[in-house]
């Protein structure tokens, strides 16, 4: 192509401009062509006779946009119009129907006729009958149906109900099942469709209004007022006859459940006042069902139909969200301009509702109603019904009550409805104010529409929505984030923690929320962190704030943190990052020179011979000696020979590969006997020297000694526990109670003293005792289960008491009562 | 408004992963997912975790996405992953109550994977809808309100030439060059992702 160096006086050639329409052209010629076009409209009108090449990018977009052919649509007609033929004809059975449609769902681009015919449930011949019959049918409706939209919606003309009544007589085909609910004068039936193999409604006059003329009409009234409703929100009526005395019609059978007891269900959680995101969370599902009825509703106007008793007992909601209105037996035709098929073969008096009946349920009844006032009601009769249902929403009851009903119905007309606030304080404002709009007196002064009504129950929907999007957008970062990331609230406690969290630590999300944030910060780094928060409340950020946050499994992993406030919230927010190798180890080498220096423990660093070749100040305050009396000699002139034989083999062991841990000797004071020293020795890595750790335990051996003599000379079923669960000693009542030798369960969890059901829960109240450990009764002094090592369980009662020993870490103390004779063996033994 | 030459979305998306063609990307596909998925019914909390693992696969896996040229490969790509993770959580939810009596997501999994089946065929078309009403959308304030409506009334909705451009006050010309130009950078912007 080599066109379009025209000025834009020359016209562009046809080539130029089909070139142009199929995007062909580099951007200089484009522009030229642009430029041309907008002042020629001479060439512009040419443009409509060009090809315009692929046109199906703009087919999609008219698509898109609910315009244009919609491709799947009018083939889904003619397969369901082609099998309600078929099965009419007795050509196919409900079930050979039914495999039929499985295979459809299951592929793309064969029609169901091709499908019936491949799998040898149609034969060609009948085939081609069914096809004639459709296509008879099709020219008929062309020829009658004139008013029938392309799209194909029902406007209330003939639909599948017709075709239904050609079908064999109900005596065969229904076979009622149970009676399903009763009210003012019919009695719905639960019942079996033996041709179509469904489950329908049937709906009975009562028997005893049988004989009554103005029943039978009111009840063939609704009837036919239900079925001119053909929406997804109302029920369709299949089929109305009478005979052998008896007045009925079938309609779908809904299974589900009504939206008054959904509401009473999601009101069983307490008002949240306080967190609009949780009212709106319980309030969502709710208000798309209200916006449903509220759309049939404004359908059945359309067709000038009211529906006069709207309320949450006359709503289903089926399993998968259906929303319906059910119960159009106070339906009322009222003047419209837009009436649609008037009754045709039966004259009904409008008058079917008995004078000086007042029809509904007095609670929800609009004031014009409760007047009897028939003349009065329109539409808007049903938007304070709308708005009535609103209120049930809203508070989960009616707007009204009282002991009788005219005592309700003097309310409605007179008293102002109690506002939903006062019920439920969590009641968002706008909605309230749109609800009691609704409930007003004057007609005048209600929505005007149940549309307006719902238009403004969706924006509100719409804007809460809107912000809850933005807040998962947040969390939706804060999901996908590798960093550790967390909200902390004005208490310093954790609000909101990332996955990445459980990854790290190992416990999960919701366990974190609602916890103290310094709860599980290393004790050293508490300080650290606290003077941190107190700096970021007052509207710093701190950076590279290394804390340690202790896992699931009790260890402490450090983490660099960095803190900030969130703009314009009282909130702060901590991203976490695992401190790396080399910034570690030069952390720890700095930490290890300051506890050299300041601990109390006693530090020394020996060769491989087990010469000292450093020490802390320690030794001088715990052992007597200053460092150079030490530096240089071995470590058996200080150890009592009895243990230098252990001693010496635990160093070799720590030099070889591994630490040692807990290694008790006897140390010679300078001045006075020896001491007892908990050792821990582990290898400088890479270097053959030792590095020892000793704390003075004396006191604490001696406490503990006296301890355990008392604890083995009790009565009572006792154990101690360490602040990570786990058994550090057990008596010799308690290890006969449960069945065990007392060293079998030295350092075992104690959950394996509990059945398996109720390990979470004893962690959890163990969890509980640690953070505020005072001397308590597990579950306010209720028995638990304590598992045998048989199996077999046992009914006792458990108390903890705190218990410090003088090296620092709390200790537990279990008492355990016994309440009863062991249980029989349980089911599941945890293996 | 410039020469609006390569605003192609998935190429901006593969290249940055973040910023605002991103988060546009994510809104779009986010909305998709989930809207697709309640229209098979699966209860919001399942389709919530769905739809976050859909998008943390798309987010993770999207600057490795590469076009075989072949149409739809984008969407197949999407449904693929969707699929998966939609198995995932059914097995995920069957080891943990074996007497789960939901919708079987299983079931659409298989079939939402399968190439030829309906649920694909409907899959492609609400996929081309979604994405295409979305960048419409996107195009506001990428183009004057007139050239839009332009746009909207001689594309999409078809009306005789004359009359838009007279309601429009612009030459017929001018009324047929902004249909076009906001036609190409729809195009554009859906390069790679709606395929026709």
């Amino acid at each position: 192509m080599n066109p379009v160096s025209q000025t834009p006086e020359a016209h562009p050639t046809d080539h130029d401009l089909t070139a142009w329409l199929r995007n062909e052209l580099t951007v200089e010629q484009r522009g030229a062509v642009e430029t041309h076009l907008e002042r020629c409209d001479h060439c512009a009108k040419r443009l409509e006779h060009l090809p315009a090449g692929d046109d199906r990018f703009v087919e999609r977009l008219r698509e898109a946009a609910g315009l244009g052919p919609t491709a799947a649509d009018p083939p889904a007609d003619t397969n369901l119009a082609f099998a309600a033929i078929a099965l009419q004809a007795g050509l196919i059975d409900p079930q050979q129907l039914a495999d039929a449609c499985v295979l459809f769902s299951t592929r793309a681009g064969v029609s169901l006729a091709d499908l019936m015919q491949q799998q040898g449930i149609l034969s060609e011949e009948a085939r081609r009958s069914v096809d004639a019959l459709l296509a008879a049918r099709r020219e008929r409706r062309r020829s009658t149906a004139t008013t029938e939209t392309l799209s194909g919606r029902d406007h209330g003309g003939p639909g599948i109900a017709d075709n239904l009544v050609l079908a064999p007589l109900p005596g065969e085909r229904l076979r009622l099942r149970q009676l399903h609910s009763q009210g003012g004068i019919g009695q719905v039936w639960r019942a079996h469709d033996t041709l179509l193999g469904r489950e329908v409604a049937v709906k009975e006059l009562l028997p005893e209004l049988r004989g009554s003329r103005t029943h039978r009409d009111r009840f063939f009234r609704e009837a036919r007022v239900a079925a001119q409703l053909s929406h997804p929100g109302a029920v369709p009526v299949h089929e109305y006859r009478e005979e052998g005395g008896r007045c009925y019609y079938t309609m779908k059978f809904l299974d589900g459940r009504s939206l008054s007891s959904v509401i009473r269900e999601s009101l069983a959680e307490p008002p949240s006042p306080d967190d609009p995101a949780k009212t709106f969370e319980r309030l969502f599902p709710l208000l798309e069902c209200f916006l449903s009825v509220c759309d049939t509703i404004s359908y059945a106007h359309a067709k000038g139909i009211v529906h006069r008793d709207l309320k949450g007992d006359n709503v289903v909601v089926g399993e998968f969200g259906e929303v319906n209105v059910i119960d159009w037996g106070l339906a009322k035709r009222y003047a419209s301009g837009e009436r649609v098929a008037e009754p045709a073969k039966r004259v009904v008096a409008e008058s079917a509702t008995l004078e000086g009946e007042r029809l509904g349920t007095p609670g929800f009844m609009a004031p014009e109603q409760a007047r009897g006032e028939q003349g009065a009601i329109d539409h808007r009769t049903d938007v304070y019904g709308l708005a009535a249902l609103l209120y049930e929403v809203l508070t989960g009851r009616a707007p009204f009550s009282g002991e009788t009903a005219n005592e309700v119905m003097h309310r409605v007309e007179v008293q102002a409805p109690l506002p939903p606030s006062s019920y439920r304080p969590d009641t968002p404002r706008d909605l309230e104010a749109i609800c009691l709009r609704g409930l007003s007196k004057d007609k005048a002064d209600r929505q005007q529409s149940a549309a307006e009504l719902a238009d403004q129950v969706r924006h509100w929907v719409t804007a809460q929505a809107e912000r809850r999007r933005e807040a998962l957008r947040r969390e939706g970062f804060f999901a996908l984030s590798r960093d550790l990331c967390v909200t902390i609230d004005p208490d310093w406690r954790i609000e909101q923690v990332n996955p990445a969290w459980t990854k790290m630590f190992g416990f999960a999300a919701d366990r974190a929320a609602g916890k103290p944030v310094l709860k599980r910060v290393h004790p050293d780094d508490k300080e650290v962190i606290t003077q941190c928060l107190r700096r970021v409340q007052q509207g710093d950020s701190a950076q590279d704030v290394v804390a340690r946050i202790q896992n699931a499994d009790g260890a402490y992993i450090p983490i660099n943190w960095t803190l900030t406030r969130i703009a314009g919230q009282c909130d702060m927010y901590a991203i976490g990052r695992p401190l790396d190798e080399r910034s570690e180890r030069r952390r720890s080498l700095e930490a290890r020179g300051q506890f050299f220096l300041l601990s109390p423990d006693l530090f020394v660093i020996s060769d491989d011979t087990g010469r000292a070749g450093q020490v802390n100040p320690a030794w001088k305050a715990v052992l007597g000696y200053e460092p150079e009396e030490v530096v240089g000699h071995q470590f058996s002139d200080f150890v009592h020979p009895d243990d230098v034989a252990r001693a010496t083999r635990a160093g070799r062991r720590a030099l070889l590969r591994e630490s040692a841990v807990n290694l008790e000797t006897r140390v010679r004071h300078r001045h006075d006997g020896y001491r007892v020293i908990a050792w821990t020795l582990c290898r400088v890595p890479g270097e053959s020297i030792n590095y020892a750790i000793g704390r003075d335990i004396t006191e604490s051996k001696r406490t503990e000694e006296r301890l355990r003599a008392l604890l083995d000379r009790g009565p009572e079923a006792l154990a101690v526990v360490d602040s990570r669960g786990r058994i550090e000693y057990a008596n010799q009542t308690l290890c006969g109670m449960l069945a065990y030798e007392c060293g079998e369960l030295i350092h075992e969890p104690f959950d394996k003293l509990l059945p398996e059901s109720g390990r979470a829960d004893g962690w959890k109240r163990f969890e509980a005792f640690l953070s505020a450990p005072r001397v308590r009764s597990v579950g306010r002094g209720q028995s638990v289960l304590a598992l045998r090592s048989d199996g077999r369980s046992l009914r006792v009662r458990v108390r903890l008491s705190p218990l410090r020993l003088s090296y620092g870490d709390l200790s537990i103390l279990v008492e355990v009562s016994r309440l009863d004779e062991p249980a029989p063996k349980l089911h599941t033994r945890p293996t | 408004m410039g020469d609006l030459t390569r605003i192609t979305l998935l190429d901006r998306v593969q290249q940055a992963q973040s910023g605002e063609p991103w988060e546009e990307f994510v809104r779009v596909y986010d909305g998709l997912i989930a809207s697709w998925l309640r229209s098979q019914r699966i209860n919001d909390a399942d389709a919530d975790d769905i739809r976050q693992e859909v998008m943390q696969a798309v987010v993770r896996d999207i600057p490795r996405f590469q076009h075989s040229g072949r149409p739809g490969a984008f969407r197949a790509w999407l449904r693929r992953i969707t699929a998966n993770r939609m198995r995932r959580l059914w097995q995920q939810r069957s080891r943990s109550r074996a007497e789960w009596g939901g919708l079987d997501v299983s079931e659409i999994a298989d079939l939402l994977e399968d190439d030829s089946s309906r649920l694909t065929l409907a899959w492609d078309r609400d996929h081309d809808k979604f994405v295409l009403n979305r960048m419409l959308g996107m195009l506001h304030g990428r183009f004057s309100q007139q050239s839009l409506t332009a746009f909207r009334r001689l594309a999409i909705a078809q009306e005789p030439v004359d009359v838009v451009s007279r309601d429009l006050g612009m030459t017929i010309g001018a009324a047929r060059v902004a249909q076009h130009r906001v036609l190409r950078a729809l195009k554009t912007l859906g390069e790679g992702l709606v395929d026709i």
